[in-house]
């Protein structure tokens, strides 16, 4: 954002591409120093192209996993999404 | 009849629901899934579930007692209509005219746009990266056609079928799979000698016209490659239009605040250039700090997409709406009734147009303003305006969410 504006939809400000977001809930602890806890609601966003340290989901044996997409890799990653945001409610 | 064929898209999804559960679920991929627990029925089986022999309507029970490995999961609608939207919407960054022909199902006019076969590709790979979907696309000249190629290679498909081709995909067809052929129509064409689509378009158009009923008649043109059913673009209120809306810092500035609608309406024209089409309507909005919407709509006198008319037509109705004493926060442009470029016929601009020489497009705007007045530019209600297009409707964003994640 270029001003912090009086008014703010939450919508625009942490969505970027609508018809390829999605959500997921974060069970481990795993991405702790990227500030992504346990019990974090991720934004995520289908399909769009990880640059080296993008926080990305990636499917693994039929499970879902957060990781940092690496710069190099000797095997195949199979990116789902790139995480976008992280929704955290304190209350 | 038309001089140039038209280029019809059909998408169709493969298995939708349960793409649409494999999509949020990656446990599920590449494993036999039915859907409709809930209903007692297979709605919807994946590939390996079809392999298997389960088709739909088939019961729950049945399915759990022969096939004890199927997965059977709940229906859930809700979630399929957003894939649906997303889908459509998707469709809708290439061409307006997108007609939801069902919740898994589209058509789409691609005959403006210069490399529809690329767009197409495009589309599916859209659909795929971003939805995690896979859609069989079909092309061709007309709706039945374009219904014909998306069938083609079930699943994962993508066939393009060019006038010329038409026989060569009509000869093993069965008319009874030919879209909007009921089993009654079947029969009927069957007494008249016609087994096959090909059949049927070998006929001349004179026994076509003296032994068909009239959809009968209107398949045995649509098959030939003539069109005959348009594409439908309002499915739910939302005219075929192309929108802009721009969010700035709160002022009072005129010549700011009509500088953002001019960048409105030079985005909103340099996309409808790229798409090849013309618009004969424009609505303006402007939004106050109080979220206030306040409005207008011009129709134009010729279809256009030079933005230096669309301004031109605006410029009355801004001064109206603008009241120098509040402050405005965002301004929109959306042109409606598009038609394609090559349609456009020139009427009274006609050959200032070809000129495209500014000056000379002023003074006309001026002159037919003078002669014409509010013919040209008619402001409506705002009310009704806000009625019309339900910018007011508050709406919920779903996102599906995809499960838990380690």
């Amino acid at each position: 954002m270029e001003e912090l504006e009086d008014t703010l939809s939450l919508d625009e400000y942490l969505i970027g591409n609508r018809e390829a977001t999605f959500l997921l809930k974060v069970k481990g602890n795993s991405m702790q120093d990227a500030g992504i806890l346990k019990g974090d609601l991720i934004i995520v966003e289908r399909g769009k192209t990880p640059k080296p340290n993008d926080t990305v989901i990636i499917e693994e044996d039929g499970d879902y996993k957060i990781l940092y997409f690496p710069k190099k890799s000797k095997t195949q990653i199979n990116v789902v999404a790139v995480v976008t945001a992280v929704v955290r409610k304190l209350k | 009849m038309s001089k140039k064929p038209k280029i019809i898209l059909h998408l169709d999804g493969d298995s939708f629901f349960v793409a649409c559960e494999v999509s949020l679920n990656p446990k599920l991929k590449n494993k036999p899934v039915i859907t409709g627990f809930e209903r007692g029925i297979a709605t919807a089986m994946s590939q390996e579930a079809k392999k298997l022999g389960i088709s739909r309507g088939m019961p729950v029970f049945k399915i759990k007692k022969l096939y004890p490995k199927v997965i059977i999961v709940n229906s859930n609608y809700h979630s399929y209509e957003m894939f649906s939207q997303r889908a459509f919407n998707i469709v809708r960054r290439y061409t307006p005219f997108v007609e939801e022909y069902s919740i898994d199902e589209c058509f789409a006019d691609l005959s403006n746009l210069s490399n529809p076969v690329k767009i197409a590709g495009e589309i599916k790979a859209d659909l795929k990266r971003e939805l995690g979907i896979i859609f069989s696309v079909g092309l061709g000249p007309t709706k039945v056609i374009a219904k014909v190629a998306s069938k083609w290679n079930k699943p994962d498909g993508f066939t393009v079928i060019e006038p010329k081709d038409i026989p060569k995909f009509l000869k093993d067809l069965p008319m009874g799979k030919v879209w909007g052929i009921g089993p009654a129509t079947s029969i009927h064409l069957q007494k008249l000698g016609i087994k096959t689509a090909l059949e049927l378009i070998e006929r001349p158009e004179e026994w076509a016209r003296d032994n068909l009923s009239k959809p009968e008649l209107e398949r045995w043109f649509e098959l030939r490659g003539e069109s005959v059913y348009k594409i439908h673009t309002e499915p739910n209120d939302n005219q075929a239009s192309i929108q802009t809306t721009r969010t700035f810092p709160k002022t009072k500035n005129k010549e700011m605040i009509f500088s953002e609608l001019s960048k409105n309406i030079e985005d909103a024209c340099s996309r409808m250039r790229q798409q090849k089409l013309k618009s004969k309507k424009v609505y303006l909005f402007l939004k106050t700090q109080e979220f206030r919407y306040k409005r207008a709509e011009m129709s134009l006198l010729s279809p256009t997409d030079s933005p230096t008319t669309v301004l031109n037509a605006i410029r009355g109705s801004f001064n109206f709406l603008y009241d120098p004493s509040i402050e405005y926060r965002s301004s929109g442009i959306t042109l409606s009734e598009l038609t394609p470029s090559r349609n456009t016929q020139n009427d009274l601009f006609g050959e200032v147009v070809k000129n495209d020489k500014k000056n000379e497009l002023f003074k006309v705007v001026d002159k037919l303003e003078k002669r014409f007045g509010n013919n040209i530019i008619q402001l409506s209600s705002s009310l009704n305006a806000s009625k019309k297009r339900g910018l007011h409707a508050e709406r919920r964003l779903w996102i599906p969410c995809m499960g838990e994640v380690v």
